[in-house]
């Protein structure tokens, strides 16, 4: 116990002294989050896109005027489609709708009527958004048109659009307690992984095997500093999310804390495991980026559906950490406790840490070779 | 009953993962208490698995070792507890200070908090650094580095010290201070084993364990290895510098005698078992044999009489033109001075010697003179051609061999001979020829697909060689070409060094080990940036004659002048 003390003072001193692990453990997570809030916006603010509108009735100006007002769109509007062609092809323009002339007179007579939605099917997830932005655009003024009219909801099917959690769709709502799972392992896989590398490195790790100190203790000691130092990282991270970005937080915080320091130890785990197999700090690092930063950053789920990726990479995401830890922090933040998830986080990252663990433990030896 | 030995290994065997050959190959060792071990030998002798395994971080493949009664398998902790070892690196924390690191050793040898200051007190002022208890490691010299790295082993008051290379990298002067440091220690009782590549220093201790390729050559007292080189170590001296060179050649040739090196002005040789030295030359005066000597007749001598590299050489002119020139050289980084106003010329076919302590100025100059960095004043020229005027054809007559192994690790010994030929303008026929040439004199041949970084360290150094002079260079650098090889390889390297200066080719080197220095024509000691003195090997060591050093030898010398400069620094 003594000697644990002693080493986690240690560390403590070396923490202190080390510019790249203060930057790393707060300074990084703050330009990260900063560019998860700001720079990362699956939003895109606006869309410019062209609207023709060739009747000149009130009905026509009047969805003109919502398509104009909505939020999501910024309108240039034109008498013919034959104005904005080569806007589009220069996807100048994300979308062109077009209200037709016989648009008020079938609208009147009670008869279908269509208006037109051009999208750029070159970019996918732009022409998806525009393509549901303009249907909520529609329905909001069906809805206001019908009920101006008296009308009790003729219609077939009443479409009602509603987000649940995160009513305005605000994309940082979902990004920012997702990006955790990207921040956290940082600390807990890259700087673990580099700092009892360096030690084998710098050959101080033999001169403190020759001590009293076993290498148990020694790892240890180092779990510890940089446990603390992850959840620091962790709170850094809560404290701008909710704070500044005025992201809800649904959940308890203590039960936020229990699966952040799950996800941690597994994350050591990892870390740990990296440090065993490779030997010098070079490729500590490579490898910590590789398995630890690079599939957080795309397989958990964060940025990129899971549900659309394909089968071969679906099943990857299953034993990447962040995946369970990032459906746990979503449903954290913006629903509420919701056991079944956080059980069924906590066990999946139990399951992995333990590998991780297991798989050290055979890997390490207790002597130098 | 005789009571255990203090260490005693059997029958111990160490092999590690996919070596061809074992690390230790049936070591038998008995160490007394209170003995000064020197466990000497060259780079991967097996110095730091033995060590390591005395203190039980490994565990030997066959056989066993007790150290102090206790089994190093079973009882590792019983020995850790009571022994002090200092790895390679002195096993420092650089981003804590001198106090903390020594906090921190004492905690985990569970040194008591109310003797510690007391400890403490006597280990800096016996370190001398007291006056740096709050400064970080890493901002202290290496000298200083590895008296911290002393301060915390002896925290516990061991009985046992175990040192890895403690000296490797050092200048003579922090070498000698940490000697007699150590030796102060072993006067109290202490066992210390020290590992080394310098055989001078094995002639210093009570016992000695020579470790060549994994096998112990020798073990016992240092004395009772000189006895079988005794009155066959024999110095000439009267001749005239260039044609020293050619005697020894002459004499290693036509295999006259065991082995010859040159000492400044003289020649010493060693002559075959039962062999009078040659009658022809003379008169020769008896000479006592070094440690080294004993090591060379252990191995068998050196294999090669001549330079097959030199013999292929194109002869130079001998025309005794200034070849290299150094023009007040002055390099500063930032407010730093790292060297002043330095100016030397070196005559075509002279061997230059750049001595001088680690941080002096050596590879500062050693770049300025290659055109790796610029002079802030001053200039360098090669043959006539101003490094900073006309760069590309200033270097094209130079040849480099850079300090430590520059070559490519991951390419194979041929890869890395095709580049580097490429690299110095080598193409087609004369490519192939030159590349052919260097396999068959450096006996590169069994090494040709073999990854670089994979060959043992006296082959690498070949390579590298071989790598600097495919172009047939005018002029050869060589920073600190020989450290860590063992004599042998020693031997071949100044064979073709020698051998190259006689046909003509002009030569500046670094090095550690003093008696290399003695084979210059001309020596600078350079300290702080600045020339402290310079001439031939003989007129440095007369410098410091004096009555209670009446036969300075080369390394006497470079302490000698070192403290005097520091004296009139502080006057």
């Amino acid at each position: 116990m003594r000697i644990l003390k002693a080493l986690i003072k240690k560390e403590l001193l070396q923490v202190g002294r080390d510019p790249a692990t203060i930057f790393t453990t707060m300074i990084l997570p703050l330009v990260l989050l900063f560019i998860f809030g700001y720079g990362i916006n699956l939003d895109v603010g606006s869309f410019k896109i062209g609207l023709v509108v060739e009747g000149n009735d009130p009905n026509s100006i009047s969805l003109y005027s919502a398509f104009a007002n909505s939020r999501y769109f910024k309108i240039v509007s034109g008498r013919d489609i034959r104005e904005f062609q080569d806007e589009i092809t220069a996807s100048r323009l994300k979308g062109l709708i077009v209200i037709p002339s016989d648009f008020s007179q079938k609208l009147s007579s009670g008869q279908k009527t269509t208006i037109m939605l051009v999208t750029d099917g070159s970019d996918g997830n732009t022409a998806t958004l525009v393509r549901s932005y303009a249907r909520l655009t529609l329905l909001n003024w069906r809805e206001t048109f019908l009920a101006e009219k008296g009308v009790k909801a003729p219609s077939l099917i009443d479409l009602e659009l509603r987000s649940w959690y995160n009513p305005g769709l605000y994309s940082q709502k979902y990004l920012l307690p997702g990006s955790m799972a990207v921040i956290l392992p940082i600390t807990g896989v890259i700087l673990t992984a580099l700092v009892i590398v360096r030690e084998w490195e710098r050959g101080t790790m033999e001169s403190l095997m020759a001590t009293r100190a076993g290498i148990y203790q020694i790892i240890t000691a180092k779990l510890i500093t940089y446990f603390f130092l992850a959840i620091f990282s962790m709170l850094l991270c809560y404290a701008m999310t909710v704070y500044y970005y005025d992201v809800p937080f649904e959940g308890n915080f203590l039960v936020f804390l229990l699966i952040g320091s799950v996800f941690l130890v597994t994350a050591l785990g990892q870390g740990l495991l990296i440090s065993t197999v490779t030997k010098s700090q070079y490729h500590a690092a490579e490898l910590a980026i590789i398995s630890g930063f690079l599939p957080t950053f795309l397989l958990s789920g964060v940025i990129f559906e899971i549900s659309s990726m394909p089968a071969v990479l679906q099943a990857i995401t299953r034993i990447v950490p962040a995946r369970y830890f990032v459906a746990s922090l979503k449903t954290i933040f913006l629903a509420g406790d919701v056991w079944p998830v956080f059980i069924y986080t906590i066990v999946h990252l139990t399951i992995i840490g333990a590998a991780f663990f297991i798989i050290t433990v055979r890997k390490a030896v207790k002597k130098i070779s | 009953m005789t009571p255990e030995p203090f260490i005693s290994v059997k029958g111990l065997t160490k092999t590690f993962k996919g070596a061809a050959k074992p690390a230790l190959d049936h070591l038998e060792i008995q160490i007394e208490k209170g003995q000064m071990v020197g466990l000497v030998g060259p780079d991967g002798s097996g110095k730091t698995t033995l060590l390591r395994l005395l203190i039980g971080l490994m565990d030997p493949d066959r056989g066993s070792i007790s150290v102090m009664g206790f089994d190093s398998r079973r009882q590792a902790e019983k020995i850790q507890a009571a022994t002090g070892y200092m790895p390679q690196k002195f096993g420092l924390y650089e981003d804590l200070t001198v106090l903390e690191n020594m906090n921190l050793y004492a905690d985990l040898r569970n040194s008591p908090k109310n003797e510690r200051e007391v400890r403490f007190a006597q280990l800096l002022a016996f370190t001398d650094l007291g006056r740096f208890r709050g400064r970080l490691a890493g901002k202290l010299s290496g000298g200083m580095k590895q008296k911290l790295g002393l301060a915390c082993v002896l925290i516990a008051t061991p009985d046992l010290l175990l040192l890895d290379e403690p000296s490797v990298g050092v200048d003579p002067v922090s070498r000698r201070e940490l000697w007699k440091m150590v030796t102060k220690l072993t006067g109290d009782g202490l066992t210390v084993v020290w590992g080394t590549s310098y055989l001078d220093e094995a002639e210093k201790c009570s016992t000695v364990i020579l470790l060549h390729q994994g096998r112990a050559l020798y073990v016992g007292p240092p004395d009772q290895a000189l006895d079988r080189v005794n009155n066959r170590s024999f110095a000439l001296s009267g001749l005239n510098q260039s044609d020293r060179r050619q005697t020894l050649m002459d004499l290693l040739k036509d295999g006259l005698v065991m082995d010859g090196l040159i000492q400044g002005g003289d020649i010493k040789i060693v002559t075959k078992e039962n062999e009078p030295p040659p009658p022809q030359l003379g008169p020769w005066v008896n000479k006592k044999p070094s440690f080294e000597d004993a090591f060379v007749d252990i191995l068998g001598g050196p294999t090669l009489g001549e330079s097959a590299l030199a013999a292929k050489m194109a002869d130079k002119p001998k025309d005794g033109a200034i070849v290299v020139e150094a023009i007040h050289l002055t390099k500063r980084f930032g407010d730093f001075t790292a060297v002043d106003d330095y100016s030397f010329q070196i005559k075509r076919g002279h061997i230059f010697g750049l001595l001088g302590p680690n941080g002096a100025g050596k590879s500062t100059t050693f770049k300025m003179m290659c055109g790796l960095i610029r002079p802030t004043l001053g200039e360098a020229k090669i043959a006539g051609h101003s490094l900073a005027l006309n760069p590309t054809k200033a270097r094209s007559h130079v040849g480099y061999m850079a300090q430590k192994f520059s070559l490519y690790d991951q390419l194979s010994v041929l890869q890395n001979l095709t580049f580097f030929s490429g690299a110095y303008g080598l193409f087609g026929a004369r490519q192939k020829e030159q590349i052919e040439l260097m396999e068959e004199v450096f006996d590169l041949c069994p090494f040709l697909s073999l990854d670089a970084g994979l060959l043992p360290l006296g082959i690498k150094q070949r390579l590298a060689l071989a790598c600097a002079v495919m172009h047939q260079p005018d002029v050869l650098f060589l920073d600190e070409p020989t450290s860590g090889v063992d004599p042998l390889t020693r031997r071949e390297f100044w064979l073709h060094i020698n051998h190259l200066a006689i046909k003509g080719v002009t030569v500046m080197i670094t090095t550690h080990f003093m008696e290399e220095a003695e084979n210059c024509d001309l020596i600078t000691l350079i300290y702080r940036g600045r020339d402290v003195a310079s001439g031939t090997p003989d007129e440095l060591k007369n410098l410091v004659k004096s009555p209670n050093l009446p036969n300075p030898t080369m390394e006497d010398a470079f302490i000698e002048l070192i403290a005097q400069n520091n004296l009139h620094l502080v006057a």
